[in-house]
């Protein structure tokens, strides 16, 4: 009997500690479910000043490439008058020179593809961050169920419910323990 | 080599707005200035099947439907399937080539890239 009791003893301070370090992963658990929606809406929020200021850059590079345009159509038609040759010389540079510029601006415009190559990483950052935030939830989830009777149909209807919640720009404790709640766990 | 004469139709096909307007940039440079655009696989291909175009410039990775998807599409397509496409895009390792070409692309662009490099791909595609 005694040695039952000893059992029995030991059983608890088994259980007592597995709480304790349930109840310790269960905050930085919380906590990161928490900070995945306001990572991914700050990564949202670059892709958007990224492309803004892109266009803004592009405009900007397009104006000089109006204006780089019209100075050489200028220059054409002052060569055209047959100049004397100083300034024929002069003016051939200055074509010269300006075409150079054109070309550049063509290269920097190219450059502007960086927008979308980086879009692009941000968006599988992006995808990262969404499985995350479903693994956490799931962790949440079966931490609090755990230990307590589901049934079949309690289980879908929690997969549902945990399906509407990712959907949902934040996800906390409270969400799911509201869910919880609606399941009577 | 000669490059496809200047009043073809062309689609630019880009999920990103910046992409799109290099492309449009760099071709009106080339000459082109028949362009339209298309965000995606699936606009691009209602574009294709209600408007006549002479040549495809798409990105791969694309929401709703992709480019590859599309390039599939528009050789399984009785009306569609000899327009030449052109694939501009950041995948760039050898598997993604090979599969693009196996899909029936004529020609594969990895960015960022230069006005001289669409140039040469173009100058390929039609000669």
């Amino acid at each position: 009997m005694k040695e039952l009791e000893e059992i029995i003893k030991e059983l608890l301070e088994n259980v007592k500690e597995l709480e304790g370090v349930i109840e310790n992963i269960k905050k930085p658990v919380t906590e990161s479910s928490q900070l995945l929606p306001e990572t991914a809406k700050n990564i949202e929020d670059v892709m958007v000043f990224l492309e803004q200021t892109s266009h803004a850059i592009m405009n900007l590079l397009e104006k000089i490439n109006e204006n780089s345009n019209k100075i050489g159509e200028d220059v054409d038609f002052l060569l055209s008058l047959n100049p004397v040759p100083k300034v024929r010389e002069r003016l051939e540079s200055i074509k010269t020179r300006n075409q150079e510029n054109i070309n550049i601006l063509l290269e920097l415009y190219t450059h502007m593809s960086f927008h979308d190559l980086a879009g692009q990483q941000l968006k599988t950052v992006l995808d990262v961050l969404q499985r995350i935030k479903q693994t956490l939830l799931d962790v949440i989830v079966s931490q609090v169920v755990a230990g307590k009777e589901v049934n079949r149909e309690q289980m879908e209807g929690i997969k549902g419910k945990v399906s509407e919640l990712l959907s949902q720009d934040r996800i906390n404790q409270e969400d799911v323990d509201k869910l919880l709640e609606e399941f009577g766990l | 080599m000669p490059m496809p004469p200047p009043d073809i139709r062309i689609l630019v096909v880009d999920d990103m707005s910046t992409m799109r307007r290099i492309i449009k940039t760099i071709l009106n440079q080339l000459g082109y200035t028949n362009i339209e655009e298309a965000e995606n696989g699936k606009q691009a291909l209602a574009k294709l099947k209600k408007e006549k175009f002479d040549f495809v410039i798409t990105d791969w990775n694309m929401p709703e439907m992709d480019g590859l998807s599309l390039v599939k599409a528009i050789r399984n397509d009785e009306e569609l399937k000899s327009l030449p496409v052109l694939m501009v895009t950041a995948e760039a390792k050898k598997e993604n080539v090979m599969e693009a070409l196996k899909a029936g692309v004529n020609n594969y662009i990895v960015k960022p890239f230069t006005p001289e490099v669409l140039k040469e791909k173009m100058e390929k595609i039609f000669k």
